[in-house]
């Protein structure tokens, strides 16, 4: 199962690692030019001074796109092709299928905003203090968050068979992504993460409902 | 699973619909349905020469708090201290008010402005850890950036070169040791300082230590100036400290106690409780002090009520008291991620 997702998906995933990458680059090289040219101590001061974040304000709505790019790419031939009809007639659990598919998914992307981490924090470590970028790293992973929960429910609703319900999904994902986002001041999420991690799990079983909705052949 | 799927679908709609429906009567249907009950007090000042505080009504209107209408030109000349550019321009500016000779520069220098809200206080946002220690005897006339930035830790304080990001192991030393030698209990309990260099003077940080004991530290001449606050009552539990830093200098600071109780810390360092003990909770409440030489205007926004207290600008007693009750509460009850008085995103229901 994870390599026909592997194949289906490989070159969207290429794409979006390239595309979250190239952006975490670019806010570096932002950050890397305003040291160069004011110096580390004027950076220092408006990181201390402003309660903004700098430096990753534009990856914001970077990783909600790549989840539902990647939940399109993923579920959109299974639905148009009607392979879901196919898969669903395989002599395996349904369930242990669609946990395998998300699954992919869910890894394929925490490997891609892991190196987006990652090379923030390579990025910003020799020129900043832990508290600074610390900072940074922690007003980005909410958006992060919503990247996984912007996966799992575009899966939801694009494996949903009937377009009154679709709709109904859609507004569902809308107010939910909404959470993520209600503040871009570094370290508000703190007393919230737990709450957001938890409810991105409860998520992955939120595409079930469209499946056993489809196996009874509602559309 | 499939009833565990929905179930959960259930708890998010419902979450959902106990968020945004609330949001969206107390956003927009309480404005048209209550729009006469929502709302504060309109701006309102204490005129030492009136006795009273005087409001802005509707139009061009002024009334008093007992119920008396007045003029514009006549409040204009009751709050001298406020509408001083106004009179400047009519020539009608006194040149002694209530005895004290005035001019233009002076009511300049000793006014004050001052706001603190809720949101302002360390436990109700997210701090990074890090501040700014200004030189407060600057060889320019102008306050300058330093080059390094601070922390605390357990047992001292750490200053942190910006432009190399490594510790500073003299200059840490050297405050810590001023800190010790005073008697400083690390780790720090609380504190206060704003970096800004566009003010006209710095007073450093006033810190509550971990033995609940209050210091100003300061850097001057590149030398750390630490002072210890003592009170002469020592029930007293100090619990948040703010600076000043008014242009007339007439205080270090200010703080709350345990009871939130609010003081003032004078320029010779003595502790007084402001109007006799006004209470002031610093992690509910808006504060804003509107004070001239002779009077303040205290504004304190809680929950239940706004709260205008005038207090003597001379020796802090309490001169007049006005207590607003907001007239009702037409806001639906719900969920809730944000509030105006804290910067934290997290659920709560009110």
């Amino acid at each position: 199962m994870f390599y026909k997702e592997w194949i289906k998906t490989r070159w969207a995933l290429l794409l979006i690692l390239i595309v979250t990458c190239g952006y975490v680059g670019y806010e570096l090289l932002n950050y890397l030019r305003a040291i160069g040219a004011m110096g580390g101590a004027h950076i220092w001061i408006a990181m201390i001074t402003k309660d903004e974040p700098m430096f990753v304000r534009h990856l914001q709505y970077i990783p909600m796109m790549a989840g539902i790019a990647l939940a399109c790419v993923q579920f959109f031939p299974e639905m148009y092709h009607k392979c879901l009809k196919l898969t669903l007639h395989l002599p395996c659990s349904h369930l242990r299928m669609m946990f395998e598919m998300l699954g992919f998914g869910l890894v394929a992307l925490l490997v891609c905003f892991g190196l987006n981490y990652l090379i923030l924090w390579l990025g910003m470590r020799p020129s900043l203090a832990p508290e600074l970028y610390g900072k940074m790293l922690l007003v980005a992973l909410p958006w992060y968050l919503a990247g996984f929960a912007a996966y799992l429910l575009s899966a939801w609703i694009i494996l949903e068979g009937s377009w009154s319900r679709r709709i109904f999904n859609l507004v569902v994902m809308f107010l939910c992504l909404k959470v993520f986002y209600l503040s871009s001041f570094p370290g508000a999420y703190v007393p919230f993460l737990l709450c957001l991690v938890v409810f991105v799990l409860a998520c992955i079983l939120l595409p079930w409902i469209s499946i056993d909705r489809f196996k009874k052949g509602i559309e | 699973m499939r009833k565990l799927a929905n179930i959960i679908l259930g708890i998010i709609v419902a979450l959902l619909v106990v968020w945004e429906l609330p949001w969206l009567y107390n956003n927009y249907a309480v404005s048209f349905l209550h729009g006469d009950e929502i709302g504060g007090q309109p701006f309102t000042l204490y005129s030492g020469l009136a006795d009273e505080f005087i409001q802005n009504t509707e139009g061009q209107g002024r009334r008093g708090i007992s119920g008396r209408e007045y003029t514009v030109e006549e409040a204009d000349s009751l709050l001298p201290f406020f509408w001083t550019t106004q009179l400047v321009n009519a020539g009608r500016l006194p040149d002694t008010i209530r005895g004290y000779a005035v001019s233009p520069q002076l009511i300049r220098q000793t006014n004050i402005n001052y706001h603190r809200r809720a949101y302002d206080t360390h436990t109700n946002r997210p701090n990074c850890c890090l501040w700014l220690l200004l030189e407060s005897l600057p060889k320019r006339v102008n306050l300058e950036d330093p080059d390094d930035a601070f922390r605390f830790t357990k047992d001292g304080i750490e200053f942190i070169n910006m432009n190399t990001g490594k510790v500073k192991p003299k200059k840490s030393k050297l405050f810590t040791d001023a800190l010790v030698k005073k008697g400083f209990a690390f780790p720090v309990h609380e504190l206060d300082g704003n970096p800004d260099t566009r003010k006209e003077y710095d007073e450093g940080y006033l810190l509550i230590d971990n033995n609940r004991k209050m210091y100003q530290m300061k850097m001057t001449a590149g030398q750390p100036f630490v002072k210890k606050i003592d009170l002469t009552d020592e029930t007293v539990v100090p619990k948040f400290i703010f600076v000043t830093e008014f242009r007339s200098r007439c205080l270090r600071g200010m703080m709350t106690d345990e009871n939130n109780v609010l003081y003032v810390i004078t320029p010779n360092y003595e502790v007084k409780p402001l109007g006799g003990g006004i209470h002031y909770d610093p992690t509910q409440s808006n504060m804003m002090i509107m004070g001239n030489m002779l009077d303040w205007t205290i504004r304190i926004t809680t929950e239940e009520a706004e709260e205008f207290y005038a207090v003597s600008a001379l020796d802090h007693s309490l001169l007049k008291t006005f207590i607003a009750p907001y007239r009702s509460n037409p806001y639906l009850p719900g969920l809730h991620f944000t509030e105006t008085l804290d910067r934290w995103v997290k659920p709560r229901f009110n």
